[in-house]
C-alpha cells in the first residue's frame, strides 16, 4: 500500500518558439509536488532576444519549483542534443536551471562523455564488433556535427535563397552547442547523471515514489543489431552508413581549399554562367539533404520515457523517429506498455516519421469521449521541412484532446497545463 | 580505375570532332566548376589527335584537372557512341539542349548523378585525405553509369514515373549493366582482372591460360567479383556494394517475390545479376570454341579479346532492346522479350555464340521468363490495320501523323479512350548486324495517362490508400511502342494499357502494395545513392509506417 500516492500529474508545455520545454509535476496526496523538466531548448523564434524569453521561462520554472516543490528539481531530462531541446542551457537561463541542482540528470547513452573512447563504459558482454560499431557510430555523429559547421559556412544565397535559409535553420539546430553540453555534463556530475538506453533502470524512479519509469529508447547498437533483419545485406548497409559519414569528414572544413592548388583558374566564361548558377543550387540541395539526414540521426538518439503511475501512462519521446522506435516496437513488452497511453507528447514536433503508424495504432487505443487520449504538441509551421505532418495533425485534432503550444502568445506565464487525474 | 594502387588507363576511341576548350563538342560540354570552393578551372584545350597525357605519370594524371576533363568527355562520348551504334540513329538528350553539361569536380561530396532539370552530370570528389581525394569522374564505371541514366532518360522519358515496380528498379539496374559491360569491353581491364600479375603486352602475347581458370565459376570469381572489389573503392556505399552484391546473388526463381527484393535498389541488383550471368555464359561459349594451344591451355590474348567482344555485343543487345520496350510500366519479363525479339530481327541465327540462349537461361534462373504477350503484328492483324489516310514519308518523323495513324486504328490498337494520349517520339533508324545486314525501322512511342482521385481508386479496390487524402489525384500510366518496317507497315506493338479501375483490380492492388501511389518517384538520382549510403537500414516489417 502506498502511503502517499500520486493524485495527479500536470504537464506544462512552454511555447519556446520551435522546440521542447515541458515541466512535469507529480502531485502527491500530501506534501510538496515533485518536478521533472524534460528539455529546455528553443530555436526559430522571431523575437529579437530569444535568450531573454528563455530566461523568463527559467524564472517561471524556478518559481514553481520553489513554491510547489519545496525548492527541489527532482529530475532533468535532456532527450537529445539538438538546440531546440537543450539550447536554453546557456547564459542566465542556463544558470538559473543549474542553480536548481537537479537530483537526476537523464541523457541518452550517446552523450556519455567516455562512450566514444572508453570501451569499459560499455557493457562487458558486448562483442568486439559491436564495440567497434559503437565507436564508429559516435564518431559519425561527431563528424556530422563537423559537417554542419561546414554547411553553415556555405549557406549563402549562391546556393539558393530557400536552400540557404533551410540549411541555416537545420545546421544551427545541429551545431555542437558547446556551452549547453558542458553545463549538462556539469549538472550530471553534480547530481546523479545517467546515460540510458532502452531497458535501462532509470534513477528517476528513486526520485518519484509511486511512479514507474520505463526507458524505451534509444536502443544501443547491440539492440539495433539484434533487430536488423538477419541477412548480411542489412549489416552491410550499416557499415556503409558509417563509412559514408567518415568520408564526409574531409568535406567538413568550413571553406575547403581548391583541390588543384596549382591549376590555372579563370572567371566562368559566358557559356558557363547558366550552368554555374544551377550547379551552385544543386550543391545547396546536396548540403541540405545531408544536413537533413544528420538532423534525423541526432533525433534518433532521443530518450523515450514512459511514466506509469496509478494505472495511467504518460509517454515522452523527444524527437525519436522511426529508427529509434524500431527497437521498442519490436519488443512485445514495450508494445504492451504503450498500448492505450493517457498522455502522449507528440514526437518530433509532429513529423510523420516520429509517430510511426504502428505506434499510433497502439497508443491510440484508449476510450473516446471522457478520458480520451491527451496529446501535447510543440511545433511551429514552416520551420522544419517535415513538421507538422498534415495527416497526423488531422488525426490529432479529430481523435485526441490536443494541446498545441503554437499560437500560445505570452510564453512564460500562460503555459497550457494538461492535467491527468490519477 | 585502380589496379592495386596503380591507375589503370585504357585508350578509348571517340567520334572525331574539332573541340572548343572545355572540352566542348557537339554533344557534351565539360564545365570544370567546383561549387564547394567556387573555383572555375581553365577549360581544357585539346588540339590534334595526340593524347597529351599518353605518357603522363599517375601523379600528373591525378593532379591535373585538364586530364579529368578530357577523361570524362571521352567516357561520355564513348557511351553515347555505343548507344548510337546500337540504335542506328542519333540519340537525343531528354532536355532541349543538344549539349549535355558535365562537371567533373562539381563539389566536395561523395555523390555523382544525372539531373535532367540542370541538363547535366555532376561528379563529386571526397576522401579522408584532402591531399588525395577520390575523384568519381576518374572512374570509368561511375561516368558510364551516370551517362546511361541521361541516355535512357532521353530514350524513355517516362521510365522515371512510378508505373511498375520493375521499372523503378530498371533505371538503376540498366545503368549498372551498361557501366559494367562498358568496362568489360576494355581489353586492358579484362586482362588485368584475369591475370593481375601480368605486366603488359609482351607477356600477354606469349601468354596462355589454363582451362580451369576459364570455367564459368572461375570467370565469375576473377572477373566479376574482382571488378566488384575494385569498384567498391570508387564511390562509398551504394554502387560498389551493389555490384558486389549483385554478383553474389545466388540464382533462384523466387527471388523477386522475396520481401527484400521488392525494394527498388535490391530489385535492380537482380537484373544486374541476370545480365552478368548472361555475360559470363556467352564468354564461356566463346572460349569453348577456341582451340587449345597446349593441352589444357588456351591463348590468354584470345580469351581477353573474346571477353571484350562478348561484353560489347551484349551491350549492343541490351541497348537495342529499349526500342522494343513499352514506354511505361516496364517489367523485367517484357524487357527480356524485347531483347530477344530485337536481336532476332537483326540476327535471325543465334549461332555460333548463342547470345540469346545465354540471356534467356540466365534470366530464367532468376525467375524472369519472357513475357507471353505477343507483340509481333501477325498477318491477320496487319490486314485489319488502316493505312489509307496516312503518309509513309511523314510517318517516319511526324508525331501528328503517327498520332493520326493511332487514332484511325484506336480500336485495333486497344487504346484507352478515356485517357489523355500523346505521341512522345518518332525515330527512324538504320541498324547494322555484326555481319553487315542492314535493318531499317521507325520507332514511335505514345503514352496514355488517366487521372483518378484517391477516393475513386479506394472505392474501386475496396481498400484505403495510405498517406493520401481523398481528393488527391493519382496518375495511372499506360502506352505503347510502335515499330514500323521499311515499308511503313506496323510490325511490333509493345503496349501496357492504362490499368482499368474495374477490370485490372489485381494489377492496381499490386501497385498499391508496392507503394507506387505514394507520390514519390524514383527519378531523383541525386537523392537515390545518397540516401542509401547515408541512412540507417530499417528492420523487418518497418517499411510501411508513413502517414
Ligand atoms: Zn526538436
Ligand atoms: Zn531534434
Amino acid at each position: 500500500m502506498v502511503t502517499n500516492p500520486v493524485v495527479a500529474v500536470e504537464v506544462r508545455a512552454y511555447n519556446v518558439g520551435f522546440g521542447d520545454c515541458l515541466l512535469v509535476l507529480f502531485e502527491y496526496a500530501s506534501g510538496p509536488k515533485r518536478a521533472v523538466l524534460i528539455d529546455f531548448g528553443s530555436t526559430g523564434r522571431s523575437s529579437k532576444s530569444p535568450e531573454k524569453a528563455m530566461e523568463k521561462i527559467a524564472t517561471e520554472i524556478q518559481k514553481i519549483v520553489q513554491e510547489q516543490c519545496g525548492g527541489v528539481l527532482h529530475g532533468l531530462v535532456a532527450t537529445h542534443r539538438h538546440k531546440d531541446h537543450i539550447g536554453g542551457f546557456i547564459g542566465t537561463a542556463g544558470q538559473i536551471i543549474e542553480a536548481l541542482q537537479p537530483k537526476v540528470v537523464t541523457q541518452p547513452w550517446t552523450e556519455h562523455p567516455d562512450a566514444a573512447k572508453d570501451a569499459k563504459a560499455a557493457p562487458s558482454e558486448e562483442p568486439k564488433s559491436i564495440r567497434a560499431m559503437r565507436g564508429n557510430y559516435l564518431r559519425s555523429l561527431e563528424q556530422m556535427r563537423g559537417f554542419c559547421v561546414a554547411a553553415l559556412g556555405q549557406a549563402n544565397n549562391r546556393v539558393g535563397v530557400v536552400n540557404a535559409s533551410k540549411i541555416r535553420f537545420l545546421a544551427d539546430t545541429n551545431l555542437p552547442n558547446k556551452e549547453a553540453v558542458d553545463r549538462l555534463q556539469r549538472m550530471a556530475k553534480a547530481g546523479k547523471g545517467e546515460f540510458v538506453r532502452a531497458g535501462a533502470k532509470s534513477k528517476l524512479e528513486g526520485q518519484l515514489p509511486g511512479v514507474k519509469v520505463h526507458v524505451l529508447g534509444p536502443p544501443d547498437l547491440t539492440q539495433t543489431d539484434s533487430i536488423l533483419k538477419q541477412k548480411s545485406s542489412d549489416k552491410d548497409e550499416f557499415w556503409q552508413f558509417l563509412e559514408f559519414w567518415s568520408l564526409l569528414q574531409a568535406g567538413s572544413n568550413a571553406v575547403p581549399a581548391p583541390v588543384f592548388a596549382k591549376a590555372k583558374t579563370v572567371r566562368p566564361p559566358r557559356t558557363a554562367q547558366w550552368f554555374v548558377n544551377r550547379a551552385n543550387r544543386q550543391y545547396g540541395n546536396q548540403l541540405l539533404s545531408i544536413v537533413r539526414i544528420l538532423d534525423k540521426a541526432l533525433n534518433n538518439t532521443s530518450v523515450i520515457l514512459l511514466f506509469e503511475v496509478g494505472g495511467k501512462k504518460l509517454l515522452f519521446s523527444g524527437d525519436a523517429q522511426l529508427e529509434n522506435w524500431m527497437y521498442a516496437l519490436s519488443q512485445p513488452e514495450y508494445r504492451e506498455l504503450v498500448q492505450g497511453v493517457d498522455l502522449y507528447k507528440v514526437g518530433h514536433h509532429g513529423s510523420g516519421n516520429a509517430t510511426p503508424k504502428s505506434l499510433w495504432k497502439l497508443i491510440h487505443q484508449g476510450p473516446d469521449g471522457e478520458g480520451k487520449l491527451k496529446t501535447v504538441l510543440s511545433t511551429m509551421k514552416g520551420k522544419h521541412h517535415e513538421v507538422p505532418q498534415p495527416l497526423l495533425m488531422d488525426a490529432l485534432q479529430a481523435e485526441t484532446e490536443l494541446t498545441n503550444t503554437e499560437g500560445v502568445r505570452s510564453p512564460a506565464l500562460s503555459a497550457p497545463v494538461v492535467r491527468i487525474q490519477i | 580505375m585502380l589496379a592495386g594502387d596503380r591507375i589503370l588507363t585504357a585508350n578509348v576511341p571517340v567520334p572525331v570532332e574539332n573541340l572548343e576548350p572545355g572540352p566542348r563538342g557537339y554533344r557534351v560540354h565539360v564545365i570544370d566548376y567546383d561549387s564547394s570552393t567556387q573555383t572555375m578551372y581553365a577549360p581544357q584545350v585539346i588540339a590534334g589527335a595526340e593524347d597529351p597525357f599518353a605518357k603522363a605519370s599517375d601523379a600528373v594524371l591525378l593532379g591535373n584537372p585538364g586530364f579529368h576533363a578530357q577523361n570524362v568527355y571521352a567516357i561520355v562520348m564513348r557511351t553515347l557512341a555505343a548507344f548510337e551504334f546500337a540504335l542506328g540513329r542519333r540519340v537525343s538528350w531528354a532536355f532541349e539542349s543538344h549539349q549535355l553539361q558535365v562537371a567533373p569536380h562539381a563539389f566536395s561530396l561523395a555523390n555523382a548523378y544525372y539531373s535532367r532539370y540542370d541538363q547535366a552530370l555532376f561528379f563529386g570528389y571526397f576522401g579522408d585525405d584532402p591531399k588525395r581525394p577520390v575523384f568519381t569522374c576518374l572512374s570509368h564505371d561511375v561516368v558510364a553509369h551516370e551517362t546511361t541514366h541521361a541516355l535512357l532518360d532521353g530514350l524513355r522519358s517516362r521510365y522515371m514515373d512510378p508505373s511498375s515496380i520493375d521499372q523503378m528498379a530498371f533505371h538503376e539496374g540498366f545503368a549498372d549493366v551498361i557501366a559494367l559491360l562498358s568496362v568489360f569491353s576494355l581489353e586492358e581491364v579484362v586482362e588485368v582482372l584475369l591475370d593481375p600479375t601480368s605486366d603488359g603486352e609482351a607477356k600477354r602475347a606469349a601468354g596462355m591460360i589454363s582451362l580451369d581458370r576459364v570455367t564459368t565459376e572461375a570467370l565469375y570469381e576473377s572477373a566479376l567479383l574482382g571488378l566488384g572489389e575494385q569498384m567498391g573503392q570508387a564511390i562509398p556505399g551504394a554502387r560498389g556494394n551493389a555490384l558486389r552484391r549483385s554478383v553474389a546473388l545466388e540464382p533462384r526463381t523466387t527471388i523477386l517475390e522475396e520481401a527484400e527484393f521488392r525494394e527498388e535498389h535490391r530489385r535492380g541488383e537482380v537484373f544486374v545479376a541476370a545480365m552478368m550471368r548472361s555475360f559470363v555464359e556467352v564468354w564461356r561459349h566463346r572460349i569453348e570454341q577456341l582451340g587449345e594451344v597446349q593441352k589444357g591451355r588456351v591463348n590468354l590474348g584470345r580469351v581477353v579479346e573474346d571477353g571484350a567482344k562478348a561484353a560489347k555485343h551484349l551491350m549492343t543487345m541490351s541497348i537495342r532492346a529499349l526500342d522494343y520496350c513499352p514506354p511505361t510500366a516496364l517489367t523485367f519479363s517484357q524487357y527480356l522479350s524485347a531483347m530477344l525479339e530485337a536481336d532476332a530481327q537483326i540476327q535471325p541465327d543465334d549461332r555460333p555464340y548463342a547470345y540469346r540462349e545465354a540471356v534467356r537461361s540466365a534470366f530464367v534462373q532468376y525467375g524472369i521468363v519472357p513475357d507471353t504477350t505477343s507483340w509481333r503484328i501477325g498477318a491477320a492483324q496487319d490486314g485489319r490495320l488502316r493505312y489509307g489516310r496516312v503518309h509513309f514519308e511523314s510517318m517516319q518523323r511526324d508525331e501528328d501523323e503517327v498520332f493520326r495513324f493511332i487514332w484511325e486504328n484506336r480500336t485495333e490498337l486497344k487504346l484507352n479512350l478515356e485517357a489523355y494520349t500523346k505521341v512522345i517520339s518518332v525515330r527512324p533508324c538504320i541498324r547494322q548486324s555484326t555481319d553487315g545486314f542492314i535493318l531499317r525501322e521507325t520507332v514511335a512511342e505514345y503514352v496514355q495517362i488517366v487521372n483518378v482521385t484517391v477516393a475513386e481508386l479506394s472505392a474501386a479496390l475496396g481498400h484505403p490508400i495510405p498517406d493520401r487524402r481523398d481528393e488527391d489525384q493519382i496518375r495511372l500510366y499506360g502506352g505503347g511502342t510502335l515499330i514500323f518496317n521499311e515499308f511503313g507497315r506496323l510490325k511490333h506493338h509493345a503496349q501496357n494499357p492504362v490499368p482499368d479501375l474495374q477490370h485490372n483490380k489485381d494489377l492496381l492492388m499490386k501497385l498499391l502494395d508496392w507503394g507506387l501511389f505514394d507520390g514519390a518517384t524514383s527519378g531523383r538520382f541525386s537523392q537515390m545513392h545518397l540516401k542509401r549510403a547515408a541512412t540507417l537500414p530499417l528492420a523487418d516489417g518497418m517499411e510501411d509506417q508513413g502517414w
